[in-house]
């Protein structure tokens, strides 16, 4: 009765499924992992953080943010949205096919239709269903596109456009991904809340800028000195409430700039090859202004068509 | 899956345990349990692999109550139950107060219940209205707060089972050295109390 050899090979066998599982197959997976292009302006992403925002991240860790915080949003699938683009020239064609498409539309609908494009036609489509009606418009002449769309409740709470993939955290060691929300998802946080002033006041009171926050407020990433001349530049403008005694003010250490740099940094929404989404095309003339519009729309519209979805 | 169900078969078969034989003994019915934690939060974890397809539980207090199930309701109950079976066979005397063992045990079972339930329920809760958009997410977080406070109470008697644990143990250390003192004691003073006469 001697199973040695065999209570051995048991322990040996389950214990290597769960290397190859957890340590093997993810090493496979995106051990090797490069930096992408985004799609389409086909730029370099991920690009590093700036010295400032990698020196946050250090922060972060060493305040335990992670804990409360995650950074990665879900999506729980994809639809296609039909875009018309441009009306082309053959104005008659182009209604037999708007009708084609939207059954019942009334005269003055249409008209609405095709002023102010790009225009949404129809919402949370599969893409068999939309590449038909992209056909249809496209062959009476007009410009239209079938639009990738993300869809899942991260998406509609507007924490970001797409699902976080492996690239979005390709140049953070160690990343920092986090396993609860306590507080919101962050992989987009820089997007939401571009505002590094926010940021500041916020992680100095929380609780005055969202009611009912769960989070503590990190007072000692600030520190209280008298104001000597003149107020210094960067001190916190707080409201009366908090502010403190009149000779006084309350000055961010460099922790908390970090910090907030690193936040600002944390922008997952680029368009790219894993997480196809689409995004506004660059207008031929370098307007950056006209790309940041573009983008916006896409992120609207996810929340404007979550219902359907469902 | 084949290992949270051979496990405790194996274990009830070869130590043979049963809950009738656990009833008259502490000790063993801190291992019966510990068995039992092992399985469900074993299961708990296959389950919500398959179930959740929206990866959202992994981001409640889901995950932690089942983390308190195995390290507390699992490895801690085992290691009272070893502790409280291999203490005094080790030091040669019976526990001091052998009631407390009773009294820790329910504080434990009655703590692990009062984390455990609360975190996943509220886990579950989390996860219903993480998943539905319209709710905002101060009113997700705020349904959470109070399975937070029950899983507190948890703690608290947890405390005091680790008060009771720590009374009966440092009782049975202080009577092992007390005797081991008094022995000592005894012998070098044996001379002293001799009777005069007795000395050649």
């Amino acid at each position: 009765m001697n199973f040695g050899p065999l209570i051995f090979l048991a322990a040996f066998f389950g214990l290597a499924c769960s290397w190859f599982g957890f340590v093997l197959t993810p090493g496979i997976q995106v051990g090797r992992l490069q930096p992408t292009n985004t799609i389409p302006a086909g730029a370099v992403y991920p690009v590093g953080r700036p010295g400032l925002a990698a020196q946050g991240l250090a922060v972060y860790r060493a305040n335990g943010c992670v804990y409360c915080h995650s950074q990665q949003v879900g999506q729980t699938g994809t639809v296609c949205d039909v875009l018309l683009t441009d009306t082309g020239t053959n104005g008659a064609a182009l209604l037999v096919a708007l009708r084609k498409i939207k059954p019942g539309l009334s005269e003055a609908e249409d008209q609405g239709l095709m002023t102010g494009l790009p225009k949404t036609l129809r919402q949370g489509l599969s893409k068999e269903e939309a590449d038909p009606l992209v056909k249809i418009l496209t062959s009476s002449g007009a410009k239209a596109s079938a639009w990738i769309v993300p869809i899942g409740p991260d998406i509609a709470r507007g924490w970001g456009i797409r699902r976080s993939v492996a690239e979005d955290f390709l140049y953070d060691y160690p990343v920092v991904p986090g396993s609860q929300r306590v507080g919101p998802d962050l992989a987009n946080v820089g997007v939401r809340l571009p505002d590094a002033n926010w940021h500041l006041l916020h992680l100095y009171a929380p609780r005055a800028f969202v009611k009912e926050s769960a989070m503590p407020p990190y007072r000692f990433l600030f520190e209280k000195r008298r104001i000597e001349r003149t107020r210094s530049a960067n001190a916190l403008a707080l409201p009366p409430e908090l502010a403190p005694e009149p000779d006084y003010e309350i000055l961010p250490k460099p922790e908390a700039v970090a910090l907030v740099a690193y936040l600002t940094s944390l922008r997952a929404n680029e368009a790219i090859f894993s997480t196809p989404v689409s995004v506004a095309a660059a207008p031929s003339s370098s307007d950056t202004n006209s790309v940041a519009g573009g983008s916006n729309a896409v992120t609207n519209a996810p929340a404007n068509n979550s219902s359907p979805a469902k | 899956v084949l290992v949270f169900i051979a496990v405790p078969i194996n274990i009830c078969q070869t130590v043979g345990h049963s809950v009738a034989s656990a009833r008259g003994n502490p000790p063993q019915a801190f291992f019966l349990f510990g068995v039992l934690a092992f399985c469900l939060s074993g299961l708990a974890r296959v389950a919500c692999v398959l179930l959740d397809s929206n990866q959202s539980l992994n981001f409640t207090w889901f995950n932690p109550g089942i983390s308190q199930l195995n390290f507390y309701g699992f490895f801690a109950m085992a290691m009272f139950g070893a502790v409280y079976i291999i203490m005094p066979r080790l030091v040669g005397l019976g526990l001091p107060w052998p009631g407390l063992v009773r009294v820790q045990l329910w504080c434990s079972i009655i703590g692990v219940l009062l984390i455990v339930l609360p975190l996943v329920l509220g886990g579950w809760v989390q996860q219903v209205k993480l998943n539905d958009p319209n709710q905002p997410f101060v009113a997700v977080m705020r349904s959470s707060l109070p399975f937070l406070r029950i899983s507190t109470l948890g703690d608290l008697l947890l405390l005091a089972g680790h008060l009771l644990f720590l009374t009966n143990l440092v009782g049975l250390v202080v009577g092992f050295y007390r005797a081991r003192a008094v022995a000592t004691y005894d012998e070098l003073t044996e001379d002293l109390f001799k009777p005069a006469g007795a000395k050649p």
